[in-house]
């Protein structure tokens, strides 16, 4: 950590933010993309992508994000309630070329909703974008119909994607202002 | 090696560095010593003094490799074990334990050490603001410091006790899984179908580990499964970047992702063999009562995992594995997604009443507890 990388002063938000999907979707790449990619100076820690940290200043504040990659916890039922509890943010990654991986996706959101009170964010998040030759039409329609933030991404061959997924979610925590968890 | 960067966020003694003693701390960052950071819970209520700052600013002896002097005198003599486990003051005889490490740079970019520690080396140093002392204090306090004055109580006079009556609620449990780790001796990453290049002999997270029965409260446990944890991601990080980072961009090194800690840490857990896993279990899940308030960080996160590790090793059938090769047993873990499977066949996920009538019955759990720790009083007066 550099002398003085927290110092930034102000009021200092954490969001705890659920990665979730099946294995092979590209949680990881996504969420290394966000904190090595272009903000690498800020990261908290990069050794694992199972537990990352990164701090971003968002219309002046502070937000800090702990990403929990927890998709072999919640091969236990019994383990759910303790990964939701004070989720605020949650980000759901589904396989573009892969259509299992996206029914599968739909199946964290419902569970993800039974969980949630209104004010959580949810991104729903097709990757590997840059591999399908066809696009969109599932994955943006499940979003609209259910008022998630939709994007699709690559985290192989840029950024530009995740970073927009992320940075809607950092503005609309800053605007609900609320520290509520699932 | 994941940081706990809540801990510097919150943390007064390292906020007053930064702003009331910027001198001191930008003399320490230029001669690059090393600051011993005493953890927020220990510092409520408290001022913090120029004195406090001083003594736990460390210069290294010119002469012994581990010792250390404070920048307040040089004859305050300070000494950290091999394994940065424990800092001791000379003088009065006491170990502290270092509870996390952060390394920071200066302006020339040369490194200097920040270990976080459990308390300050001397108590007497803290000097508590008058108008928070006694009943006035109680009445200004936010609950969370009410409640942290109440464990800190609690945890000095009763810790022994309530563990002890924890530990005989637990005793089968403990006994069933002390039995299926002494099977499993020689279990490995690879017998778990972790990628060959993440199975390593994991011996420095199975010795923190083994640590875990003789630690008392139940954050020092937590951050001894952090660090556990820490020590893995370690080891793959080194042993990766060693292997592949010639031929392999930034991007492109494998990273050890959720999926694959769990198995290694039940692996080390098995190498640990610990006595008393699921009494530390419902210890740290039930009477860590800053838990509630700190959800999203790696504490909570080491300890979801580990429990996780714990279900994993307790609920797997491991018959059919054979220790004596490195071949992956067909019942513990399929590239693709047996697991969910498993878990989306199970019941439902519970809805907030639901977790609400499961929070009142852990309630009625720490009730028969206290029952439990009345009743061994009564045996022993």
């Amino acid at each position: 950590m550099p002398a003085g990388a927290m110092s930034g002063g102000g009021e200092l938000q954490n969001v705890k933010l659920m990665l979730l999907g099946d294995q092979g979707v590209g949680k990881s790449s996504i969420a290394l993309r966000f904190v090595r990619g272009e903000f690498t100076e800020n990261s908290g820690a990069t050794a694992g992508a199972a537990f990352l940290t990164q701090a971003m200043r968002v219309s002046g504040q502070t937000i800090k994000f702990d990403i929990w990659d927890t998709s072999g916890q919640l091969r236990y039922h019994c383990l759910a309630a303790m990964n939701y509890r004070g989720a605020q943010a949650a980000v759901v990654v589904y396989d573009i070329t892969n259509m299992e991986t996206f029914t599968r996706a739909v199946d964290w959101i419902r569970e993800l909703k039974q969980l949630a009170n209104s004010q959580n964010v949810i991104v729903l998040v097709g990757n590997k974008a840059d591999m399908a030759a066809e696009k969109r039409t599932k994955g943006q329609s499940f979003a609209e119909e259910n008022n998630l933030i939709f994007t699709e991404a690559s985290a192989k061959t840029g950024i530009t994607n995740v970073s927009k997924s992320r940075h809607s979610t950092q503005t609309a925590r800053s605007k609900r202002k609320t520290r509520k968890g699932f | 090696m994941m940081t706990d960067i809540d801990e510097l966020d919150i943390n007064p003694f390292y906020r007053a560095l930064q702003t009331k003693f910027l001198s001191a701390y930008e003399e320490a960052q230029e001669r690059c010593y090393m600051i011993c950071i005493p953890k927020s819970s220990c510092l409520e209520g408290a001022a913090i003094s120029r004195k406090l700052i001083e003594t736990h600013i460390l210069r290294p002896s010119p002469f012994f490799k581990g010792q250390f002097t404070t920048l307040k005198s040089d004859s305050q003599l300070l000494v950290v074990d091999d394994n940065a486990r424990f800092i001791s003051t000379v003088e009065v005889k006491t170990n502290i334990k270092i509870v996390g490490e952060e390394l920071g740079y200066n302006k020339e970019y040369k490194p200097y050490k920040m270990l976080i520690v459990a308390r300050p080396f001397d108590n007497n140093l803290l000097q508590f603001r008058p108008s928070e002392n006694g009943a006035s204090r109680i009445e200004e306090m936010p609950i969370k410091f009410t409640l942290d004055g109440c464990r800190d109580f609690l945890h000095k006079h009763t810790d022994s006790k309530l563990y002890g009556v924890i530990c005989e609620r637990c005793g089968q449990e403990d006994s069933a899984l002390v039995t299926k780790c002494s099977r499993l001796r020689g279990l490995t990453p690879a017998h778990l179908s972790v990628p060959k290049h993440f199975s390593l002999p994991m011996e420095s997270a199975v010795q923190e580990m083994k640590t875990l029965d003789k630690l008392e409260t139940p954050i020092e446990k937590l951050y001894c499964l952090k660090s556990s944890i820490d020590k893995i991601t370690e080891e793959v990080n080194t042993s990766v970047h060693k292997s592949q980072s010639s031929t392999l961009t930034v991007d492109e090194i494998p990273c050890l992702t959720s999926d694959d800690l769990i198995p290694i840490l039940v692996t080390v857990l098995v190498g640990a063999g610990c006595r008393h896993v699921f009494s530390d279990l419902h210890y740290m899940e039930n009477f860590y009562w800053l838990a509630a308030s700190r959800d999203g960080d790696s504490l909570n996160y080491c300890f979801v995992t580990f429990k996780a590790a714990v279900l994993y090793l307790m609920d797997t059938d491991f018959s059919d594995l054979d220790l004596k090769t490195d071949r992956p047993s067909p019942s513990t873990r399929e590239p693709d997604m047996q697991g969910s499977v498993r878990y989306r066949n199970s019941e439902p996920l519970k809805s907030r009443l639901d977790r609400q009538m499961d929070d009142i019955s852990r309630m009625d759990f720490l009730a028969s507890l206290q029952d439990d720790m009345f009743l061994t009083s009564g045996k022993q007066t």
